[in-house]
Protein backbone atom coordinates (compact mmCIF):
# COMPACT_ATOMS: atom_id res chain seq x y z
CA UNK A 1 0.00 0.00 0.00
CA UNK A 2 2.88 2.29 0.50
CA UNK A 3 4.13 1.50 -3.19
CA UNK A 4 0.08 2.61 -4.38
CA UNK A 5 0.27 5.56 -1.93
CA UNK A 6 3.72 7.47 -3.33
CA UNK A 7 2.12 6.43 -6.75
CA UNK A 8 -0.77 8.53 -6.29
CA UNK A 9 1.10 11.54 -4.42
CA UNK A 10 4.28 11.28 -6.33
CA UNK A 11 6.70 13.32 -4.44
CA UNK A 12 7.84 15.83 -7.11
CA UNK A 13 10.07 18.67 -6.63
CA UNK A 14 8.74 21.80 -7.97
CA UNK A 15 11.61 23.01 -10.65
CA UNK A 16 9.61 26.67 -10.83
CA UNK A 17 9.38 27.07 -7.22
CA UNK A 18 12.09 29.68 -7.47
CA UNK A 19 9.94 32.79 -7.78
CA UNK A 20 12.68 35.03 -6.94
CA UNK A 21 14.94 34.98 -10.00
CA UNK A 22 12.35 36.30 -12.90
CA UNK A 23 15.24 35.19 -15.55
CA UNK A 24 13.53 31.72 -14.90
CA UNK A 25 9.99 32.99 -15.44
CA UNK A 26 8.47 30.71 -13.42
CA UNK A 27 4.97 31.98 -12.82
CA UNK A 28 4.15 30.76 -16.46
CA UNK A 29 6.90 28.31 -16.84
CA UNK A 30 4.73 25.37 -16.60
CA UNK A 31 2.20 26.78 -19.38
CA UNK A 32 4.72 28.01 -21.42
CA UNK A 33 6.32 24.71 -22.24
CA UNK A 34 2.34 23.05 -22.17
CA UNK A 35 2.01 25.47 -25.55
CA UNK A 36 5.53 24.23 -26.81
CA UNK A 37 4.28 21.04 -26.30
CA UNK A 38 1.14 21.12 -28.37
CA UNK A 39 3.49 23.91 -30.77
CA UNK A 40 5.42 21.21 -31.44
CA UNK A 41 2.96 18.64 -32.67
CA UNK A 42 1.38 21.14 -34.67
CA UNK A 43 4.57 22.29 -36.53
CA UNK A 44 6.17 18.89 -36.61
CA UNK A 45 7.70 18.28 -40.53
CA UNK A 46 6.18 14.92 -41.95
CA UNK A 47 8.63 11.86 -41.12
CA UNK A 48 7.87 10.49 -44.72
CA UNK A 49 8.64 13.77 -46.43
CA UNK A 50 11.78 12.20 -48.55
CA UNK A 51 9.58 9.28 -49.57
CA UNK A 52 6.91 10.81 -49.99
CA UNK A 53 7.65 14.79 -51.09
CA UNK A 54 10.76 14.35 -52.73
CA UNK A 55 12.87 12.38 -55.66
CA UNK A 56 15.57 13.82 -56.99
CA UNK A 57 16.95 14.22 -53.33
CA UNK A 58 17.46 11.40 -50.59
CA UNK A 59 18.30 11.58 -46.71
CA UNK A 60 22.16 11.08 -47.06
CA UNK A 61 21.93 14.61 -49.01
CA UNK A 62 20.35 16.14 -46.24
CA UNK A 63 22.80 14.80 -44.11
CA UNK A 64 25.97 16.06 -46.14
CA UNK A 65 23.58 19.70 -45.58
CA UNK A 66 22.89 19.98 -42.64
CA UNK A 67 26.97 18.48 -41.30
CA UNK A 68 27.76 21.52 -43.65
CA UNK A 69 25.81 24.14 -42.26
CA UNK A 70 26.68 23.17 -38.80
CA UNK A 71 30.20 24.19 -40.06
CA UNK A 72 28.94 27.30 -41.39
CA UNK A 73 27.56 28.31 -37.97
CA UNK A 74 31.28 27.62 -36.53
CA UNK A 75 32.71 29.71 -39.10
CA UNK A 76 29.98 32.74 -38.37
CA UNK A 77 29.89 31.77 -34.45
CA UNK A 78 26.11 31.70 -34.59
CA UNK A 79 23.78 30.88 -31.68
CA UNK A 80 23.06 27.15 -31.34
CA UNK A 81 19.48 28.68 -31.63
CA UNK A 82 20.02 29.90 -35.57
CA UNK A 83 21.19 26.07 -36.39
CA UNK A 84 18.43 24.34 -34.22
CA UNK A 85 15.70 26.69 -36.32
CA UNK A 86 17.55 26.33 -39.77
CA UNK A 87 17.00 22.71 -39.70
CA UNK A 88 13.44 22.99 -38.87
CA UNK A 89 13.07 25.18 -41.42
CA UNK A 90 14.49 23.30 -43.80
CA UNK A 91 12.65 20.04 -43.07
CA UNK A 92 9.47 22.44 -42.86
CA UNK A 93 10.22 23.27 -46.34
CA UNK A 94 10.97 20.10 -47.68
CA UNK A 95 7.67 18.44 -46.20
CA UNK A 96 5.69 20.93 -48.50
CA UNK A 97 7.97 21.44 -51.16
CA UNK A 98 9.69 19.44 -54.00
CA UNK A 99 13.42 20.72 -54.67
CA UNK A 100 16.10 19.49 -57.04
CA UNK A 101 19.17 18.59 -55.76
CA UNK A 102 21.12 21.65 -57.38
CA UNK A 103 18.86 23.94 -55.47
CA UNK A 104 19.32 21.63 -51.83
CA UNK A 105 22.08 23.74 -50.73
CA UNK A 106 20.27 27.38 -51.64
CA UNK A 107 17.59 25.98 -49.82
CA UNK A 108 20.17 25.53 -46.73
CA UNK A 109 21.74 29.02 -47.14
CA UNK A 110 18.25 30.67 -46.84
CA UNK A 111 16.65 29.02 -44.21
CA UNK A 112 19.79 29.55 -42.22
CA UNK A 113 19.66 33.73 -43.31
CA UNK A 114 16.01 33.85 -42.00
CA UNK A 115 17.12 31.80 -38.37
CA UNK A 116 20.28 34.60 -38.06
CA UNK A 117 17.91 37.23 -39.04
CA UNK A 118 15.54 36.13 -36.26
CA UNK A 119 18.47 34.52 -33.37
CA UNK A 120 21.33 37.03 -33.69
CA UNK A 121 21.76 40.26 -32.81
CA UNK A 122 24.37 40.92 -35.88
CA UNK A 123 23.35 38.30 -38.62
CA UNK A 124 25.47 38.00 -41.28
CA UNK A 125 24.12 39.42 -44.34
CA UNK A 126 22.70 37.83 -47.66
CA UNK A 127 26.67 38.67 -49.11
CA UNK A 128 28.24 36.29 -46.70
CA UNK A 129 25.66 33.68 -47.29
CA UNK A 130 26.47 33.60 -51.35
CA UNK A 131 30.21 34.15 -50.39
CA UNK A 132 30.42 30.47 -48.52
CA UNK A 133 28.68 28.70 -51.70
CA UNK A 134 31.27 30.03 -53.83
CA UNK A 135 29.28 32.31 -55.54
CA UNK A 136 27.43 29.12 -56.53
CA UNK A 137 24.04 31.19 -55.80
CA UNK A 138 23.14 34.88 -56.58
CA UNK A 139 21.74 37.33 -54.50
CA UNK A 140 19.06 37.80 -56.63
CA UNK A 141 18.30 33.85 -55.85
CA UNK A 142 18.81 33.81 -52.28
CA UNK A 143 16.11 36.46 -51.62
CA UNK A 144 13.75 34.62 -54.06
CA UNK A 145 14.23 31.64 -52.13
CA UNK A 146 13.35 33.92 -48.97
CA UNK A 147 10.30 35.00 -49.73
CA UNK A 148 9.56 31.47 -51.29
CA UNK A 149 10.86 29.91 -47.52
CA UNK A 150 8.32 32.99 -46.15
CA UNK A 151 5.14 32.13 -48.32
CA UNK A 152 5.91 27.97 -47.67
CA UNK A 153 5.62 28.47 -44.17
CA UNK A 154 3.26 31.16 -44.12
CA UNK A 155 5.78 32.79 -41.82
CA UNK A 156 4.92 30.78 -38.67
CA UNK A 157 8.64 31.12 -38.14
CA UNK A 158 9.26 29.91 -34.47
CA UNK A 159 9.01 26.69 -33.63
CA UNK A 160 10.14 24.76 -30.39
CA UNK A 161 13.61 22.94 -31.50
CA UNK A 162 15.06 20.16 -29.58
CA UNK A 163 17.17 23.11 -27.58
CA UNK A 164 14.03 24.12 -26.08
CA UNK A 165 13.11 21.11 -24.80
CA UNK A 166 17.01 20.04 -23.47
CA UNK A 167 16.91 23.51 -21.42
CA UNK A 168 13.53 21.84 -19.41
CA UNK A 169 14.86 18.53 -19.24
CA UNK A 170 18.46 19.80 -17.70
CA UNK A 171 16.53 22.27 -15.35
CA UNK A 172 13.99 18.85 -13.81
CA UNK A 173 17.45 16.68 -13.89
CA UNK A 174 18.49 19.72 -10.77
CA UNK A 175 21.46 20.50 -12.72
CA UNK A 176 22.68 23.71 -11.69
CA UNK A 177 21.76 26.14 -14.67
CA UNK A 178 25.06 27.80 -15.19
CA UNK A 179 27.28 24.52 -16.42
CA UNK A 180 24.26 22.60 -18.34
CA UNK A 181 23.66 26.05 -20.54
CA UNK A 182 27.43 26.80 -21.16
CA UNK A 183 27.87 23.17 -22.22
CA UNK A 184 24.59 23.19 -24.66
CA UNK A 185 26.25 26.09 -26.37
CA UNK A 186 28.56 23.23 -27.97
CA UNK A 187 26.29 20.68 -28.63
CA UNK B 1 -17.30 58.30 -32.99
CA UNK B 2 -14.36 57.27 -35.97
CA UNK B 3 -13.57 59.89 -38.26
CA UNK B 4 -13.43 58.46 -41.54
CA UNK B 5 -10.82 60.08 -44.25
CA UNK B 6 -11.53 59.07 -47.79
CA UNK B 7 -7.65 58.35 -48.70
CA UNK B 8 -7.90 58.16 -52.92
CA UNK B 9 -5.09 56.68 -54.63
CA UNK B 10 -2.40 59.40 -53.54
CA UNK B 11 -1.01 57.41 -50.53
CA UNK B 12 -0.43 54.35 -52.25
CA UNK B 13 2.31 53.14 -54.66
CA UNK B 14 1.36 51.96 -58.02
CA UNK B 15 2.66 48.70 -56.91
CA UNK B 16 0.81 48.70 -53.88
CA UNK B 17 -1.69 49.53 -55.55
CA UNK B 18 -1.68 46.42 -57.93
CA UNK B 19 -1.30 43.82 -54.82
CA UNK B 20 -4.84 45.00 -52.73
CA UNK B 21 -6.88 45.92 -56.44
CA UNK B 22 -7.51 42.03 -56.89
CA UNK B 23 -8.87 41.02 -53.49
CA UNK B 24 -10.53 44.68 -52.20
CA UNK B 25 -12.05 47.70 -52.76
CA UNK B 26 -13.36 50.63 -51.27
CA UNK B 27 -9.87 52.01 -49.45
CA UNK B 28 -10.74 54.61 -46.47
CA UNK B 29 -7.34 55.42 -43.76
CA UNK B 30 -8.90 54.63 -40.57
CA UNK B 31 -5.91 55.17 -38.41
CA UNK B 32 -2.86 56.66 -39.29
CA UNK B 33 -1.87 58.18 -35.36
CA UNK B 34 0.30 55.77 -34.19
CA UNK B 35 2.28 52.57 -35.52
CA UNK B 36 6.00 52.69 -36.10
CA UNK B 37 5.65 52.09 -39.47
CA UNK B 38 2.86 51.61 -42.03
CA UNK B 39 -0.22 52.91 -41.60
CA UNK B 40 -3.97 51.34 -41.31
CA UNK B 41 -6.94 51.31 -44.00
CA UNK B 42 -10.52 50.56 -44.02
CA UNK B 43 -10.87 47.84 -46.80
CA UNK B 44 -14.07 45.76 -48.04
CA UNK B 45 -13.72 42.62 -49.50
CA UNK B 46 -15.06 42.07 -52.79
CA UNK B 47 -16.72 38.82 -52.26
CA UNK B 48 -18.79 39.11 -49.10
CA UNK B 49 -18.58 42.71 -48.59
CA UNK B 50 -16.58 42.09 -45.43
CA UNK B 51 -15.05 44.79 -43.56
CA UNK B 52 -10.90 44.49 -42.77
CA UNK B 53 -8.46 47.03 -41.94
CA UNK B 54 -5.19 46.58 -43.95
CA UNK B 55 -1.91 47.63 -42.37
CA UNK B 56 1.02 47.80 -45.16
CA UNK B 57 4.57 47.28 -43.44
CA UNK B 58 7.04 49.15 -45.80
CA UNK B 59 10.78 47.74 -46.40
CA UNK B 60 12.82 50.80 -45.30
CA UNK B 61 14.79 51.27 -48.84
CA UNK B 62 17.89 50.93 -47.31
CA UNK B 63 17.41 47.82 -46.08
CA UNK B 64 15.68 46.03 -49.46
CA UNK B 65 18.97 44.51 -50.18
CA UNK B 66 18.87 42.00 -47.25
CA UNK B 67 15.18 40.90 -47.95
CA UNK B 68 12.56 40.97 -45.11
CA UNK B 69 13.89 42.52 -42.26
CA UNK B 70 14.01 40.88 -38.59
CA UNK B 71 11.01 43.30 -37.95
CA UNK B 72 8.79 42.23 -40.23
CA UNK B 73 10.08 38.81 -39.51
CA UNK B 74 8.85 38.68 -35.97
CA UNK B 75 6.35 40.92 -36.25
CA UNK B 76 4.27 38.89 -38.72
CA UNK B 77 5.48 35.55 -37.10
CA UNK B 78 4.31 36.78 -33.53
CA UNK B 79 0.75 37.47 -35.23
CA UNK B 80 0.52 33.97 -36.89
CA UNK B 81 0.57 32.20 -33.71
CA UNK B 82 -2.12 34.17 -31.81
CA UNK B 83 -5.70 33.17 -31.82
CA UNK B 84 -7.90 35.54 -28.70
CA UNK B 85 -10.91 36.59 -28.34
CA UNK B 86 -9.27 39.76 -26.74
CA UNK B 87 -6.01 40.03 -29.32
CA UNK B 88 -7.12 41.19 -32.99
CA UNK B 89 -7.01 38.81 -35.63
CA UNK B 90 -4.84 38.58 -38.54
CA UNK B 91 -6.83 36.69 -41.44
CA UNK B 92 -4.19 36.78 -44.21
CA UNK B 93 -0.86 38.35 -45.57
CA UNK B 94 -0.48 39.20 -48.69
CA UNK B 95 2.65 39.65 -50.63
CA UNK B 96 3.94 40.20 -54.00
CA UNK B 97 5.69 37.57 -56.26
CA UNK B 98 7.78 40.37 -56.97
CA UNK B 99 11.44 40.52 -55.17
CA UNK B 100 11.27 42.47 -52.30
CA UNK B 101 8.08 43.90 -51.38
CA UNK B 102 6.08 45.28 -48.93
CA UNK B 103 3.95 43.33 -46.76
CA UNK B 104 0.32 43.59 -46.57
CA UNK B 105 -1.78 42.52 -42.86
CA UNK B 106 -5.26 42.15 -43.00
CA UNK B 107 -6.82 42.38 -39.75
CA UNK B 108 -9.96 42.40 -38.29
CA UNK B 109 -12.27 45.96 -38.94
CA UNK B 110 -13.00 47.32 -34.99
CA UNK B 111 -14.22 50.88 -34.36
CA UNK B 112 -11.91 52.78 -32.55
CA UNK B 113 -8.59 52.88 -30.53
CA UNK B 114 -9.18 53.37 -26.30
CA UNK B 115 -7.17 56.92 -27.20
CA UNK B 116 -9.38 58.27 -29.71
CA UNK B 117 -12.18 57.17 -27.29
CA UNK B 118 -10.92 59.17 -24.32
CA UNK B 119 -10.49 62.19 -26.44
CA UNK B 120 -14.01 62.14 -27.40
CA UNK B 121 -16.23 65.10 -25.59
CA UNK B 122 -18.55 63.16 -24.07
CA UNK B 123 -17.19 59.81 -23.36
CA UNK B 124 -19.53 57.17 -21.71
CA UNK B 125 -19.78 56.58 -17.87
CA UNK B 126 -16.25 55.74 -17.91
CA UNK B 127 -15.88 54.08 -14.20
CA UNK B 128 -18.23 52.09 -15.10
CA UNK B 129 -16.26 50.79 -18.01
CA UNK B 130 -13.80 50.10 -16.08
CA UNK B 131 -14.39 46.41 -14.94
CA UNK B 132 -15.45 44.97 -17.92
CA UNK B 133 -11.98 47.23 -19.95
CA UNK B 134 -9.86 45.78 -17.46
CA UNK B 135 -11.39 42.08 -17.35
CA UNK B 136 -10.80 42.07 -20.84
CA UNK B 137 -7.69 43.70 -21.71
CA UNK B 138 -6.15 41.24 -18.98
CA UNK B 139 -7.65 38.17 -20.71
CA UNK B 140 -5.84 38.63 -23.47
CA UNK B 141 -2.79 40.05 -21.74
CA UNK B 142 -2.88 36.53 -19.70
CA UNK B 143 -3.08 34.37 -23.25
CA UNK B 144 0.04 36.74 -24.59
CA UNK B 145 2.00 35.68 -21.43
CA UNK B 146 1.12 32.28 -21.43
CA UNK B 147 1.81 31.87 -25.23
CA UNK B 148 5.54 33.02 -23.62
CA UNK B 149 5.19 36.41 -25.44
CA UNK B 150 5.67 40.76 -24.46
CA UNK B 151 3.92 42.85 -25.66
CA UNK B 152 6.06 45.99 -24.76
CA UNK B 153 4.77 48.69 -26.65
CA UNK B 154 0.83 48.70 -24.84
CA UNK B 155 -0.41 51.86 -24.85
CA UNK B 156 -4.30 53.54 -25.43
CA UNK B 157 -3.63 53.86 -29.44
CA UNK B 158 -3.20 49.64 -29.46
CA UNK B 159 -5.97 48.64 -27.79
CA UNK B 160 -9.13 48.77 -30.13
CA UNK B 161 -12.99 49.06 -29.11
CA UNK B 162 -16.33 48.42 -30.09
CA UNK B 163 -19.38 49.23 -28.61
CA UNK B 164 -23.05 48.00 -28.24
CA UNK B 165 -25.47 49.94 -26.21
CA UNK B 166 -22.80 51.90 -24.49
CA UNK B 167 -21.03 48.91 -23.31
CA UNK B 168 -17.96 47.38 -24.54
CA UNK B 169 -19.05 44.74 -26.81
CA UNK B 170 -15.56 43.81 -27.86
CA UNK B 171 -11.69 44.88 -26.71
CA UNK B 172 -8.79 43.81 -28.64
CA UNK B 173 -4.87 44.28 -28.50
CA UNK B 174 -2.73 45.32 -31.10
CA UNK B 175 0.27 46.40 -32.72
CA UNK B 176 2.99 43.49 -32.46
CA UNK B 177 5.58 45.43 -34.02
CA UNK B 178 8.31 45.40 -30.94
CA UNK B 179 6.68 42.39 -29.27
CA UNK B 180 8.97 39.61 -28.14
CA UNK B 181 8.41 35.94 -28.05
CA UNK B 182 10.73 34.75 -25.09
CA UNK B 183 12.17 31.32 -23.84
CA UNK B 184 13.15 30.23 -20.39
CA UNK B 185 15.41 31.14 -19.09
CA UNK B 186 15.63 34.57 -20.14
CA UNK B 187 18.34 36.54 -22.00
CA UNK B 188 18.62 40.61 -21.96
CA UNK B 189 16.45 42.31 -23.80
CA UNK B 190 16.40 45.75 -25.51
CA UNK B 191 14.99 48.48 -23.23
CA UNK B 192 14.45 51.01 -25.79
CA UNK B 193 10.61 50.23 -27.62
CA UNK B 194 7.67 51.82 -26.28
CA UNK B 195 5.96 54.62 -24.86
CA UNK B 196 7.87 56.13 -21.78
CA UNK B 197 4.79 57.17 -19.91
CA UNK B 198 3.78 53.47 -20.17
CA UNK B 199 7.01 52.04 -19.87
CA UNK B 200 7.39 50.09 -16.09
CA UNK B 201 9.77 51.28 -13.93
CA UNK B 202 12.52 48.46 -14.20
CA UNK B 203 13.20 49.66 -17.80
CA UNK B 204 13.22 53.09 -17.47
CA UNK B 205 15.94 52.07 -14.88
CA UNK B 206 17.57 50.22 -17.60
CA UNK B 207 16.98 46.81 -16.07
CA UNK B 208 17.07 44.48 -19.20
CA UNK B 209 16.27 41.56 -17.57
CA UNK B 210 12.87 42.17 -17.45
CA UNK B 211 10.09 39.66 -18.16
CA UNK B 212 6.34 39.76 -18.50
CA UNK B 213 5.71 42.22 -15.37
CA UNK B 214 6.44 45.04 -18.01
CA UNK B 215 3.31 44.64 -19.57
CA UNK B 216 1.23 44.71 -16.33
CA UNK B 217 2.72 47.79 -15.41
CA UNK B 218 1.49 49.77 -18.79
CA UNK B 219 -1.95 47.83 -18.19
CA UNK B 220 -1.93 49.55 -14.75
CA UNK B 221 -1.09 53.30 -15.96
CA UNK B 222 -4.08 52.62 -18.92
CA UNK B 223 -6.57 51.52 -16.44
CA UNK B 224 -5.96 54.71 -14.14
CA UNK B 225 -6.00 56.84 -17.54
CA UNK B 226 -9.55 55.74 -17.89
CA UNK B 227 -10.30 56.64 -14.39
CA UNK B 228 -8.78 59.95 -14.46
CA UNK B 229 -9.41 61.22 -18.60
CA UNK B 230 -6.07 61.80 -18.25
CA UNK B 231 -2.35 60.03 -18.85
CA UNK B 232 -1.23 58.84 -15.28
CA UNK B 233 2.24 60.06 -16.04
CA UNK B 234 3.26 62.59 -18.55
CA UNK B 235 6.58 63.49 -19.70
CA UNK B 236 9.28 62.92 -22.50
CA UNK B 237 12.28 61.05 -21.20
CA UNK B 238 12.46 58.30 -18.37
CA UNK B 239 13.91 61.02 -15.78
CA UNK B 240 10.83 62.84 -16.43
CA UNK B 241 8.93 60.04 -16.10
CA UNK B 242 10.36 57.66 -13.15
CA UNK B 243 10.52 61.29 -10.90
CA UNK B 244 5.87 61.51 -11.72
CA UNK B 245 6.04 57.31 -10.31
CA UNK B 246 8.02 58.27 -7.53
CA UNK B 247 6.01 61.54 -6.61
CA UNK B 248 2.90 59.28 -6.74
CA UNK B 249 4.31 55.74 -6.00
CA UNK B 250 7.17 56.57 -3.66
CA UNK B 251 11.19 56.41 -4.19
CA UNK B 252 11.91 52.49 -3.70
CA UNK B 253 13.15 50.92 -0.94
CA UNK B 254 15.20 48.01 0.02
CA UNK B 255 12.28 46.85 1.77
CA UNK B 256 9.81 46.73 -1.40
CA UNK B 257 12.33 46.54 -4.34
CA UNK B 258 15.36 44.52 -2.61
CA UNK B 259 18.66 45.07 -4.53
CA UNK B 260 16.95 48.39 -6.49
CA UNK B 261 18.36 51.42 -4.25
CA UNK B 262 22.33 49.72 -4.50
CA UNK B 263 21.91 49.29 -7.87
CA UNK B 264 20.52 52.55 -9.07
CA UNK B 265 22.28 55.85 -8.07
CA UNK B 266 18.98 57.54 -10.06
CA UNK B 267 17.14 56.64 -6.74
CA UNK B 268 19.80 57.95 -3.98
CA UNK B 269 19.80 61.09 -5.94
CA UNK B 270 16.04 61.56 -4.02
CA UNK B 271 17.15 62.52 -0.51
CA UNK B 272 15.37 62.15 1.55
CA UNK B 273 12.56 59.67 0.12
CA UNK B 274 10.18 60.27 -1.35
CA UNK B 275 6.48 59.13 0.60
CA UNK B 276 4.02 57.04 -1.54
CA UNK B 277 0.73 59.31 -1.61
CA UNK B 278 -2.63 57.54 -0.84
CA UNK B 279 -4.00 56.38 -3.76
CA UNK B 280 -7.69 56.83 -2.87
CA UNK B 281 -7.67 60.52 -2.98
CA UNK B 282 -5.88 60.39 -6.10
CA UNK B 283 -8.32 58.40 -7.17
CA UNK B 284 -11.62 59.29 -5.36
CA UNK B 285 -14.37 58.01 -7.93
CA UNK B 286 -12.67 54.35 -7.47
CA UNK B 287 -14.20 51.62 -5.49
CA UNK B 288 -11.80 50.11 -2.76
CA UNK B 289 -10.87 46.78 -4.49
CA UNK B 290 -10.37 48.72 -7.67
CA UNK B 291 -7.91 50.60 -5.72
CA UNK B 292 -6.16 47.50 -4.46
CA UNK B 293 -6.15 46.36 -7.83
CA UNK B 294 -4.24 49.34 -9.08
CA UNK B 295 -2.04 49.52 -6.33
CA UNK B 296 -0.82 45.49 -7.11
CA UNK B 297 -0.63 46.62 -11.11
CA UNK B 298 1.38 49.67 -10.35
CA UNK B 299 3.23 47.89 -7.71
CA UNK B 300 7.24 49.50 -8.14
CA UNK B 301 9.15 46.15 -7.81
CA UNK B 302 8.40 43.92 -11.13
CA UNK B 303 8.42 40.49 -8.75
CA UNK B 304 5.95 41.58 -6.39
CA UNK B 305 3.98 43.27 -9.34
CA UNK B 306 0.38 40.97 -9.64
CA UNK B 307 0.41 39.00 -12.64
CA UNK B 308 -2.74 38.77 -15.48
CA UNK B 309 -3.60 35.46 -14.39
CA UNK B 310 -4.00 36.42 -10.36
CA UNK B 311 -5.36 40.08 -11.47
CA UNK B 312 -8.08 38.27 -13.43
CA UNK B 313 -8.91 36.47 -9.93
CA UNK B 314 -8.91 39.64 -8.16
CA UNK B 315 -12.16 40.41 -6.06
CA UNK B 316 -12.57 43.75 -8.11
CA UNK B 317 -12.69 41.11 -11.53
CA UNK B 318 -14.44 38.70 -10.19
CA UNK B 319 -17.99 38.49 -11.93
Amino acid sequence: SEILDVAKHPDVADIDADFEDPQLCSLYAADIYDHYRVAELSRRPYPSLMETVQQDITPSMRAILVDWLVEVSEGYKLQANTLYLTVYLIDWFLSKNHIERQRLQLLGITCMLIASKYEEINAPRVEDFCFITENTYTKDEVLKMESLVLKSSAYQLYAPTTKTFLRRFLRAAQASYKRPSIELEYL
Amino acid sequence: MEEIVHLGIPFLTPDQWDVITPAYKDFELIRSEGPRFGDMFKCKLKSTKEVVAMKILTIPEDQKSNGIPYSILNHVSILKTLNHPNILKLHTVLRTDLDVEDVFLVFEYIDVSLKKFLATPFPIDVIKLGKPFLRQALSGLAYLHVQKIIHRNLKPNNILLSFQNHEISKLKLTDFGVAKSIEPPLSPYSINMGNPCYKAPELLLGFTNYSTAVDIWSMGCIFAEMIKLQPLFIGNDGPKILTEIFCLLGTPTEENWPGVASLCSFIQAFDPPIKPKDLAAEFPKLEPDGLDLLSRMLCLCPNSRISAVEALEHPYLRP
